[in-house]
C-alpha cells in the first residue's frame, strides 16, 4: 500500500497582495516522504504559501516544480494533490461515504473499485461505522477523520494540510496527532503541514521552516530548532526562553567561548561549529539563550552558582515555574521538576542556579 | 392551583437558578411582550380574514358562490392563467437571477458595492413605480423601440406593451430581486473553503459547481422560487398596466369588481379561492422545505447523534435506487468528468450573459426614469430633446401631488412607529423567552407576509367601514403596520440572536434592572437592526398601493394612489419625478442605516487567540 511521495522544490516562490509581499522569495526543497511543517505566527505567509502550492494562490515569481516539473501552469484539480482544510470544508449535503468517495469518482474510477477504496480508507481512519452519516451527525473530531480520509482516498503522492487540528480541544489535537503519524509512516507520501503551534510542529515534523514576514528564518529539524535556533524570533517562538544580552570575553575553545552578561555575571556557552566559531571578537555584543528547563537548583557553595531571589512560584504538576530575579538584576524564568520531599522555594527565598556550557546557547 | 399562579410563585426563585437558560426576567414576563403583537394581528388580521370566510357562504348563499367561481369560464380561466404566468416568473427569475446571485457572492470591492445596490435599491422601491419604468421603456416610443429603429433592425415601432411578454418580464423583473436576495443569503451561509475542497478533489470549476456548489444552494433556490411564485399569484398591478384583455390576472377580478360591492359574497368567496390556493402552495412547499424560507431563514435540522438508526427500504426504494446507481454510473459521473473538461471561461460567459441581463433589467428602468424626468417637453418622449427641472417644479408646485406626499409621509412614519414597537417586543419574547411552540409563533406573525394584497384588502374593508374606519390616517397604517410587523420582527430576531446573552447576564448580576438591561445593554447592541427594521417598515407602507386602494376612502389620497390614477390616465414624465425622488429617498435611507451599522459600539473583542505552546 505505501505510495512513493513527491519532491516539492519552490524556487524563489514571491506572492503579493498590493505592495505587501505575503511570501517572500521562499526557496525549499521538501524530500520525496517528508513530513514537512511550515511554522509561523499569523500573517507570517505559511497559507499563502500551502495556497501556491496547492495551485490556489498564483505565483507572482518564481517557481514550484513537483519531481522536477514546474506546475506554474498546471490547474489546482489536475495536481492530484489531497488536501486537509482548517475547518474541515466537509460536503455538507454528502454522506461521509459520498465525501470519501469523491475524488475517485472526478477521477473516474468504477464503483465496485470505489467502493472497496473508500471501504478501506475509512477503515484505516476507524471511520467504518459511520459511513452513511452526514458530516453535520459528526462530532469535530469524526469530521477532521473524514477529511484526512477524503484527502488520502486517492493515495496521493503529496497531501497539503492547513491548519487542521486548529478547531479541536487539546486532548482530540494529540490523538489525531499520532493518527496523522502513523498515517505518514504507512502510506509514505510527502505531507507539508502548515500550523502555528509550536509543540505540535515539533512533535509531528521530519522538518520544520519557521516563516516570519513572508520569509523562511530557519529550516531545520525539530531537535536544531529547539537547541540551536539561528535567529531570536526562533528562539522566542519555539519553546519557553530566557534571551540574554552579553559580551564576548574570549574563546575558551572551538565551541564555547566565554561571556558576560549585561549585568556583569560570567558563563561560558556553545555555539555549533563552522566556520563563524572563530569569529567571535572580545568585546562583541551577542545574545545568549537560556531554556527554563535547562538551568537547574543547586545547593548555595556551588562553583560559578549564580544566586537568585524567587518571585513567584506557580506549581505546573509535574513542574514547577518560577520567576526570579538574578543578582545583576536581571530576570530569568526556571522550570524544575517537583520532587516530593523537596521544598518547594517560596516567594522571597534564595535560590542559586547552575548549567553548563552546552546549556547555554549564542545566538547568531 | 392553575399552572399560572405556580408559575408566578416559582418564577423568582427559578429566574436565580437558572440563569443560563432563562431570560433576565424569568421567562414569565418575556412572554407576555407577545401580546401585543398577538392582540394586534388577531383584530387587524385574523377577525377580518375570518370574517371574508363567513361573508362567502352568508346567508342562504351556501356554497354557490364558489359554484359560481370554478363554473364561470372567466374566472376559472384566470386562475390558470394566474399560475401559469407566476409559474413562468418564477422561471425565469431563477435563470436569470441565479448567476446574477453567483456573480455579487463572487465580487469584491466597489464591484460587489454597485451589484448589491443594483439589486437592492430596486428592491425598496414601490412595485408601482417599477412598472411605470416599464411602461416606458417597452413604449411605442419608448428607448427600446428607438434603440431598434436606430439600428436599423426594426423599420416601424414595435407593440412592445400591453401583451404577454410584457406582463412576464415586467413582473419578473419587479420580483427578481426577491430571487437574488434570497439565493444570495443562502450561499453567504456556505463554507467558502468547500468550493476548494473540491477542487482539490480534481473536481474541474464546472464539476465542483454542479456537484457541489449548486446542490448546497438549492434550497436558496427553491425558497427564492416559491417566494417569486407566490407573490405572483396575487399581482395585479403590473398586469393591469402592462397586459393586455387575454391578460387578466385572478387578483385584478376581485381589485375591479371591489368598486361595485353589490355583489354579495361572491367577491369575498374569489378572494377565499386566491387565498386558500397560496395557502395551499405555501404549505406544500413548508412541508419540504421547512417554513422558514418565507423568512429567509435556513431549517433548522436536528440530527441525533450517535443515533444512527437506518430504516429498511422498501421495495419502491429499492428499485429507484438501483436505477439512480446505473444512472449516475452510466451517465451522471461520465458527463461530469466531460464538463470538467469544458473550458472554465465558456461556461462562464453564459453565466455572465444571464448575469448581465438580469443586472440590466434592474438598471435600466431606474437610469431611464432618471432621464426622463429632466426631460423640458411637456409630453412624454424618449431620448428628452432639452433637460430642465419643469416636471419637478410642477410637482412641487401642485398642492395636491405635495399634499398627498405629505399623506404618505404621516402614514408611513405612523405605521413604521406601530410596527417597530409591535415587532420589536414580539422579537424579544420570541428570542428570550422559553415559550413553547416558538416556530408555530413565528410562522403566525410572518404569515400576513405572503396573504395576496387585495385578500387583506378586501378584508379589512367590511372591518373598516364597521368601525368608519375608511379614511383614517391611523387606520390606514395599522393596516399597513400589518405587513411591517413581521418585517421588523424576522429583522431585529436575527440582531437579539447575535447578541451575547452572557453580556446581559453581567449587567444583571452587576445591579440592573430587567428594564435598564434592555435600554443598556441589548437596545444599544440591537440599534442597527432597528435601524434597517424602520427603514423596511416605513417603505412598506410607504410603497403601498393595494391596501390603500380599498381602505383610503376618496378624500384622502396618498402618493401611490395619485400615482396609480395618473399613470392609468396617461402617460406623461411626473411619475418620473416619483420615481427619481423615491431613488434619492431610498439611497438616503439606506446610508442612514449604513452609517448605524459602522457606528455601533462594537463589543470588546477577547483576548488575542493564545498561540498554543
Amino acid at each position: 500500500m505505501p505510495v512513493a511521495g513527491s519532491r516539492i522544490e519552490l524556487r524563489a516562490v514571491s506572492r503579493r497582495f498590493g505592495r505587501v509581499a505575503a511570501v517572500d522569495g521562499v526557496s525549499l526543497t521538501i524530500e520525496p516522504g517528508e513530513f514537512l511543517t511550515l511554522l509561523g505566527p499569523s500573517g507570517s505567509g505559511k497559507s499563502t504559501l500551502l495556497a501556491a502550492i496547492a495551485g490556489f494562490s498564483p505565483v507572482d515569481e518564481g517557481d514550484i516544480l513537483v519531481d522536477g516539473v514546474s506546475v506554474r501552469q498546471v490547474a489546482p484539480h489536475r495536481r492530484g494533490f489531497g488536501m486537509v482544510f482548517q475547518h474541515y470544508a466537509l460536503f455538507a449535503h454528502m454522506t461521509v461515504a459520498q465525501n470519501v468517495a469523491f475524488a475517485l469518482r472526478m477521477e473516474g474510477v468504477g464503483r465496485s473499485e470505489t467502493d472497496a477504496r473508500v471501504r478501506e480508507t475509512l477503515a484505516l481512519l476507524r471511520l467504518g461505522e459511520l459511513a452513511e452519516r452526514k458530516p453535520s451527525q459528526l462530532s469535530g473530531g469524526q469530521q477532521q477523520r473524514v477529511a484526512i480520509a477524503r484527502a488520502i482516498v486517492r493515495r496521493p503522492r503529496v497531501v497539503l494540510m492547513d491548519e487542521p487540528l486548529s478547531a479541536l480541544d487539546r486532548r482530540l489535537r494529540e490523538s489525531i496527532q499520532s493518527e496523522i503519524r502513523s498515517l505518514h509512516r504507512q502510506l509514505g507520501t510527502t505531507i507539508v503541514f502548515v500550523t502555528h503551534d509550536q509543540s505540535e510542529a515539533l512533535a509531528l515534523s521530519d522538518r520544520v521552516a519557521v516563516l516570519n514576514q513572508g520569509q523562511i528564518v530557519q529550516l531545520g529539524t525539530p531537535d536544531q530548532l529547539y537547541r540551536q535556533p539561528q535567529a531570536e524570533f526562533v528562539a522566542r517562538f519555539v519553546g519557553e526562553s530566557n534571551v540574554l544580552a552579553a559580551q564576548v570575553l574570549g574563546r575558551h575553545n572551538d565551541e564555547v567561548v566565554e561571556l558576560r552578561t549585561l549585568g556583569g555575571l560570567a558563563l561560558s556557552a556553545h555555539h555549533g561549529a563552522g566556520p563563524r566559531a572563530a569569529a567571535w571578537v572580545a568585546g562583541q555584543q551577542v545574545q545568549v539563550l537560556l531554556r527554563p528547563e535547562r538551568l537547574a537548583l543547586v545547593p548555595a557553595q556551588t562553583p560559578g552558582a549564580w544566586a537568585a531571589r524567587v518571585e513567584s512560584s506557580v506549581f505546573l504538576g509535574e513542574l514547577l515555574r518560577l520567576d526570579v530575579v538574578l543578582s545583576s538584576g536581571e530576570r530569568l524564568q526556571v522550570r524544575t521538576l517537583d520532587v516530593q520531599g523537596v521544598q518547594r522555594p517560596a516567594p522571597g527565598d534564595e535560590v542559586h542556579l547552575a548549567f553548563g556550557a552546552h546549556d547555554a546557547w549564542v545566538l547568531p | 392551583m392553575s399552572l399560572a399562579s405556580q408559575n408566578r410563585v416559582r418564577a423568582p426563585w427559578m429566574a436565580c437558578l437558572a440563569w443560563g437558560r432563562r431570560s433576565r426576567a424569568g421567562g414569565l414576563q418575556t412572554v407576555w411582550l407577545l401580546a401585543p403583537a398577538g392582540l394586534f394581528l388577531g383584530v387587524f388580521y385574523l377577525w377580518p380574514l375570518l370574517d371574508l370566510l363567513r361573508l362567502s357562504v352568508a346567508g342562504d348563499a351556501g356554497l354557490s358562490f364558489y359554484a359560481r367561481v370554478f363554473a364561470v369560464p372567466l374566472y376559472w380561466d384566470a386562475l390558470v392563467r394566474t399560475f401559469g404566468i407566476a409559474a413562468s416568473v418564477a422561471a425565469l427569475c431563477a435563470l436569470f437571477g441565479y448567476p446574477l446571485a453567483l456573480r455579487i457572492h463572487g465580487a469584491r470591492g466597489a464591484w460587489r458595492v454597485f451589484l448589491l445596490s443594483a439589486v437592492v435599491l430596486p428592491y425598496f422601491i414601490s412595485v408601482l413605480i417599477r412598472t411605470y419604468a416599464w411602461m416606458v421603456l417597452l413604449g411605442r416610443n419608448g428607448p427600446i423601440n428607438k434603440l431598434l429603429l436606430a439600428l436599423g433592425l426594426i423599420e416601424a415601432p414595435l407593440a412592445l406593451n400591453f401583451n404577454r411578454v410584457a406582463v412576464l418580464i415586467s413582473i419578473s423583473a419587479v420580483l427578481l430581486p426577491l430571487m437574488v436576495l434570497t439565493i444570495l443569503g443562502n450561499l453567504s451561509r456556505l463554507d467558502p473553503l468547500v468550493d476548494r475542497a473540491a477542487t482539490a478533489s480534481g473536481a474541474g470549476p464546472l464539476a465542483a459547481f454542479w456537484r457541489v456548489l449548486f446542490p448546497q444552494t438549492l434550497p436558496g433556490l427553491l425558497a427564492g422560487v416559491l417566494l417569486v411564485f407566490v407573490s405572483a399569484l396575487g399581482f395585479f398591478i403590473t398586469p393591469a398596466l402592462l397586459g393586455g384583455p387575454t391578460d387578466q390576472m385572478f387578483a385584478m377580478h376581485i381589485a375591479q369588481q371591489a368598486d361595485f360591492l353589490a355583489s354579495g359574497g361572491f367577491l369575498q368567496a374569489l378572494a377565499t379561492v386566491l387565498l386558500a390556493v397560496t395557502l395551499l402552495v405555501v404549505a406544500v412547499a413548508g412541508r419540504f422545505l421547512g417554513f422558514e424560507f418565507i423568512w429567509g431563514g435556513q431549517r433548522v435540522v436536528r440530527h441525533a447523534v450517535g443515533t444512527g438508526t437506518l430504516r429498511s427500504p422498501g421495495p419502491w426504494a429499492v428499485l429507484s435506487s438501483v436505477c439512480g446507481r446505473w444512472l449516475a454510473d452510466g451517465l451522471g459521473w461520465p458527463l461530469l468528468r466531460l464538463l470538467g473538461r469544458v473550458p472554465a471561461p465558456a461556461a462562464r460567459s453564459v453565466g455572465w450573459a444571464l448575469a448581465g441581463f438580469a443586472l440590466l433589467t434592474l438598471v435600466a428602468p431606474m437610469v431611464i426614469s432618471a432621464i426622463v424626468s429632466f426631460n423640458n417637453a411637456a409630453y412624454m418622449s424618449f431620448p428628452p430633446r432639452a433637460y430642465s427641472l419643469r416636471w419637478y417644479e410642477r410637482f412641487f408646485a401642485d398642492s395636491e401631488w405635495v399634499s398627498s406626499l405629505l399623506t404618505s409621509v404621516t402614514v408611513g412614519v405612523l405605521s413604521c412607529g406601530m410596527s417597530l414597537a409591535l415587532g420589536t417586543s414580539a422579537a424579544v419574547a420570541l428570542v428570550r423567552s422559553t415559550l413553547r411552540g416558538k416556530s408555530a409563533w413565528m410562522l403566525f406573525l410572518v404569515s400576513p407576509l405572503i396573504v395576496p394584497g387585495v385578500v387583506l384588502g378586501l378584508s379589512l374593508y367590511s372591518l373598516f367601514l364597521r368601525l368608519d374606519w375608511v379614511g383614517s390616517v391611523a387606520g390606514l397604517a395599522a393596516a399597513h403596520a400589518m405587513g411591517g410587523l413581521p418585517l421588523v420582527l424576522v429583522i431585529v430576531a436575527a440582531g437579539l440572536q447575535t447578541v451575547d446573552v452572557r453580556q446581559e447576564q453581567a449587567a444583571a448580576v452587576h445591579g440592573a434592572s430587567p428594564w435598564r438591561v434592555f435600554m443598556w445593554v441589548t437596545l444599544p447592541a440591537i440599534r442597527p437592526s432597528l435601524a434597517a427594521a424602520a427603514l423596511f417598515a416605513f417603505l412598506h407602507s410607504f410603497d403601498d398601493l393595494v391596501l390603500s386602494l380599498f381602505l383610503s376612502g376618496a378624500h384622502r389620497v396618498t402618493l401611490p394612489l395619485r400615482l396609480w390614477g395618473n399613470v392609468n390616465y396617461k402617460l406623461d414624465p411626473l411619475p418620473a419625478v416619483v420615481a427619481t425622488l423615491e431613488v434619492a429617498l431610498v439611497v438616503l435611507g439606506l446610508f442612514l442605516v449604513r452609517s448605524a451599522w459602522f457606528t455601533r459600539s462594537k463589543p470588546p473583542g477577547r483576548p488575542a487567540e493564545a498561540a498554543a505552546g
